[in-house]
């Protein structure tokens, strides 16, 4: 095998026989800080709170040797929870990136563009109608955002194939919408299944558990493998069409791949633990303003999804003690900051 | 130059008709473009110039006939096949956010690639070639977004060039640029024709920049071409005038020796300007 100095930017290759593989030090470099931070953060999540266990004690706990209590607090009760934190995370930040790559648009996630407001819908109304449980509800999740995806993607459509820009506005109304029918479904619902789905809606990581970890992680793995096949055809479908085109690329089916994955691992994030707001639409941001690369930035994408919500996590559930916030509160404000700010640049780059 | 019979041209239209919403542009249109020509199509707004060329590109599907690249239909091709054969210097302008000149020209390597073959030494090369040729070189490790609009012409040229394609296409490569970046443009066509033999095929608005610059001149009006030939045989006062409807003289020019088009000198009283105030009927 020999690394060779040149490459793109700032890149280096690595080659072994005729196959060759590029590789960014400064990307590398992020995702490995960006995973020991999410390391670091789970043994935070599983150490912090009421019953300290400290940093000794929960290693000694994840290796089966720790105290009996020790044992029951770290990986019975927090360590589910901190795990389901950080697989949502990063389906949320893998979800973010490819439709903010597909719609080349920061503003293009699936918070933003109606697919989770859909999956919630669909989960809503598995709650409400259903007595299939949590099992019905993530169906429920998965069915819902597909719905309202494969609606909006055909109401992008025109004559000479989806118009990204379309996507994202027809995406914001349905989003308004389906936000309009998950009230009503919760105004009339009876008293208290309004109240646990009113709760549900907030996104919340409170009830999981190692079902649900179960049933969540081959959703992510088989979806963030299928999207990183895809990231070098992403990279190339960030100019415009006709350009993409005439690089061989068939924009059209990878759009429907990518909408396909995205959707994929947003409804799995939402069965998984509500609506919650905020991550897939910055994670992308920040993990680009991290490795200063062009391109959709998947994997770190996706692990700066996982660093920020089980550290928001964290302080939903300590910062305000002794209540717990459900983590969709948390980061509802942060996200809503983030969004004001984030429209203004766009509006202001519009107009230079 | 090689023989242009019709048999052995690699890119042709065959009774090709193009158009948009069931709207046709273009119809029935046959077109050979010469191998190692630099052709040009011009014609006024709205002739369907760019549509033909859009055509050729495989953007847009015949509605009938068919655009032959190498003697078969072009959309019957695998998209990354078609882009190592064909390539194109599209008009748009849209990058990706913070895009570095490097990465963007290695873009252009796309359908030389895949998984497990993700930087060979012959992209390497081409790019390095690329850069080179197009003077953009130094420009490399920048920012695409901080460039002028020179730059950014040449800097997509690069990556149209990164693909080393023997045919080339491009859509009104000289706009938004200004006159020397202009020439500079369409000198290194001339170059990439007349040192290797690249095949080029452009839509000019300048119809004296086609002139001086096209091996073979395609002239269209409503869709159809009226005239196809070297620029000193087709290009006359007549058909400047059925083309873009403009009376002028031709001269040529004292450089290139290449027809010149001179606008006619028309009096100033010809078409009067309504006075302030008064309303034209």
């Amino acid at each position: 095998m020999t690394v060779l100095s040149h490459g793109p930017a700032r890149s280096r290759v690595i080659r072994l026989a005729q196959w060759s593989l590029v590789v960014r030090p400064r990307a590398a470099a992020v995702c490995s800080a960006l995973f020991l931070a999410l390391l670091a953060a789970i043994v935070a999540a599983l150490s912090v709170s009421v019953n300290f266990v400290p940093v000794g004690g929960v290693l000694a706990a994840l290796t089966g040797h720790g105290t009996p209590a020790e044992q029951l607090i770290v990986v019975q009760l927090r360590l589910p929870r901190a795990a389901v934190g950080a697989l949502v995370g990063l389906a949320l930040g893998l979800a973010g990136a490819l439709f903010q790559s597909v719609t080349r648009n920061p503003l293009g996630s699936p918070d933003v563009i109606g697919f989770d407001t859909g999956a919630a819908t669909g989960a809503l109304i598995a709650m409400l109608f259903t007595a299939g449980g949590a099992a019905a509800t993530s169906l429920g999740a998965v069915l819902g955002g597909a719905g309202t995806a494969a609606v909006v993607f055909l109401l992008s459509l025109r004559h000479r194939g989806l118009a990204p820009l379309r996507l994202v506005l027809v995406g914001i109304g349905a989003g308004a919408l389906l936000a309009a029918l998950n009230s009503l479904l919760i105004v009339n619902a009876q008293v208290y299944d309004a109240q646990s789905a009113a709760v549900w809606l907030v996104g919340n990581l409170a009830g999981s558990d190692w079902t649900k970890l179960a049933m969540l992680a081959p959703v992510v793995v088989v979806g963030a493998v299928l999207a990183l096949l895809l990231e070098r055809s992403l990279a190339v479908g960030e100019f415009a069409d006709e350009r993409a085109l005439s690089l061989g690329l068939s924009t059209e089916r990878l759009r429907l791949a990518a909408m396909a994955v995205g959707v994929l691992l947003a409804s799995a994030a939402v069965a998984a633990a509500g609506p919650i707001s905020f991550v897939a639409l910055a994670a992308p941001q920040l993990a680009r303003r991290l490795t200063r690369a062009s391109g959709p930035n998947l994997l770190a994408s996706a692990l700066t999804g996982a660093v920020l919500l089980v550290l928001t996590d964290l302080a939903a559930r300590e910062a305000f003690q002794p209540r717990q916030l459900p983590v969709g509160v948390l980061t509802g404000v942060v996200g809503g900051l983030y969004l004001v700010w984030l429209l203004g640049r766009e509006w202001k780059k519009g107009r230079a | 130059m090689t023989a242009t019979t019709t048999d052995a041209s690699r890119l042709r239209a065959e009774s090709v008709s193009l158009g948009y919403d069931g709207r046709t542009v273009v119809d029935r249109l046959d077109l050979d473009v010469p191998d190692g020509s630099f052709t040009v199509i011009v014609g006024a707004n709205g002739s369907g110039k760019s549509t033909l060329l859009r055509g050729l590109a495989r953007l847009l599907k015949p509605e009938s006939g068919r655009v032959l690249l190498d003697g078969q239909a072009i959309h019957s091709y695998a998209p990354k096949e078609a882009a190592r054969r064909l390539g194109l210097l599209p008009q748009s302008q849209s990058a990706p956010d913070g895009i570095a000149v490097i990465d963007l020209v290695a873009r252009g390597r796309y359908p030389h690639q895949s998984l497990l073959r993700q930087w060979s030494p012959a992209d390497e090369q081409a790019v390095r070639a690329a850069l080179e040729l197009t003077g953009t070189a130094e420009l490399a490790g920048q920012a695409f977004d901080e460039l002028s609009g020179g730059q950014r012409q040449r800097v997509w040229l690069a990556m149209a060039l990164a693909q080393q394609t023997d045919i080339l296409l491009l859509d009104e490569p000289t706009t938004y640029l200004d006159i020397a970046h202009q020439v500079e443009v369409l000198d290194l066509c001339s170059r990439l024709r007349a040192q290797r033999g690249h095949t080029l095929v452009a839509v000019l608005h300048d119809l004296n920049l086609a002139a001086r610059y096209a091996t073979h001149l395609v002239a269209m009006k409503d869709g159809a071409i009226v005239a196809a030939g070297t620029p000193a045989d087709i290009v006359t006062p007549e058909l400047v005038e059925h083309v873009f409807g403009l009376p002028c003289r031709i001269i040529t020019d004292p450089e290139s020796g290449t027809p010149l088009v001179i606008p006619r000198h028309r009096p100033l009283d010809a078409d009067p300007v309504p006075a302030e105030g008064e309303t034209r009927s």
